[in-house]
């Protein structure tokens, strides 16, 4: 074996995710998709927040859900038929949604008519906050009785 | 604990730059953690151990620089370093700032040896 050599590196270990997570955010600003990337806890009201908000959007905007769970389907189903396309993407033991399952999940969707695509993330406050989607707005949000300190328990996701 | 998973695409990026200098093996890898980045380092550390075996990188030392938390304020401009989740500026008192660090999770430099 020859000597030791040292390599400079400085490279995000995300690097490949954010840069698909570009690639998204370029296809949606061209199509003028306006897109939010869902956090909070489990069972904290995610679901129940899109099935008003798809309700009330109804007939006026043309939204779509990606919604991802570790198993089941049970919160697409929820959304389903109030006027939004529902993808329900089930990540098995992966505890956020990535850059490329949401590629994945677009192929999906009829993506020229979407002017709201919601993603609605795995319930964690830890796990996704490193994951760019390639959204427009991370919306952070808690439910008073999950206890209103949730913001100093969990200060990645809410700065 | 999604630690596993960015070790995966950390161990990759290792290889790559290993592969791509002629690397026999690797000896040692540097990682900046931010820490408001959501990351343990003890767990990384676990996750490297059982995800390098059988790899050129089993192994290799595994050191990790802590990156700490630091705001600017909004209101009079101040730079100030801050335990996580506490933004309110020590200078003004105001509570609206921007992170401006704290947040890496970077690949900083390898050793090799060929």
């Amino acid at each position: 074996m020859k000597g030791l050599q040292t390599i400079q590196i400085e490279e995000g270990i995300l690097s490949r995710n954010v840069s698909v997570a570009q690639r998204l955010r370029a296809r949606f600003n061209t199509r003028g998709t306006l897109v939010l990337n869902l956090l909070s806890s489990p069972g904290s009201g995610k679901t129940a927040l899109l099935e008003r908000t798809l309700t009330e959007l109804d007939g006026k905007v043309r939204a779509a859900v990606i919604v991802g769970d570790l198993a089941t389907a049970n919160d697409g189903e929820r959304l389903c038929g109030k006027g939004a396309a529902v993808v329900q993407i089930q990540t098995g033991v992966i505890c956020h949604l990535d850059a490329a399952m949401i590629e994945r999940a677009l192929d999906q969707l009829p993506e020229e008519a979407i002017e709201i695509l919601f993603i609605e993330n795995v319930g964690n406050l830890v796990c996704p906050t490193a994951y760019d989607l390639g959204e427009a707005l991370r919306v952070v949000f808690l439910s008073v009785t999950e206890g209103e300190d949730k913001p100093l328990k969990y200060p990645a996701v809410f700065n | 604990m999604h630690e596993v998973a960015i070790m995966q695409d950390a161990l990759q990026l290792i290889l790559q730059h290993a592969r791509r200098a002629g690397a026999a093996r690797v000896c040692h890898v540097s990682l900046r953690i931010g820490e408001l980045s959501g990351v343990e380092p003890d767990a990384l550390s676990l996750a490297f151990e059982i995800l390098t075996e059988g790899t050129i990188a089993e192994g290799a030392e595994l050191e990790t620089l802590r990156e700490g938390v630091r705001y600017r304020c909004d209101c009079c401009r101040r730079e100030f370093a801050s335990k996580a989740g506490c933004w309110t500026c020590p200078g003004c008192g105001s509570v609206e700032a921007t992170l401006i660090s704290g947040r890496a999770l970077d690949l900083v430099s390898l050793e090799v040896a060929s």
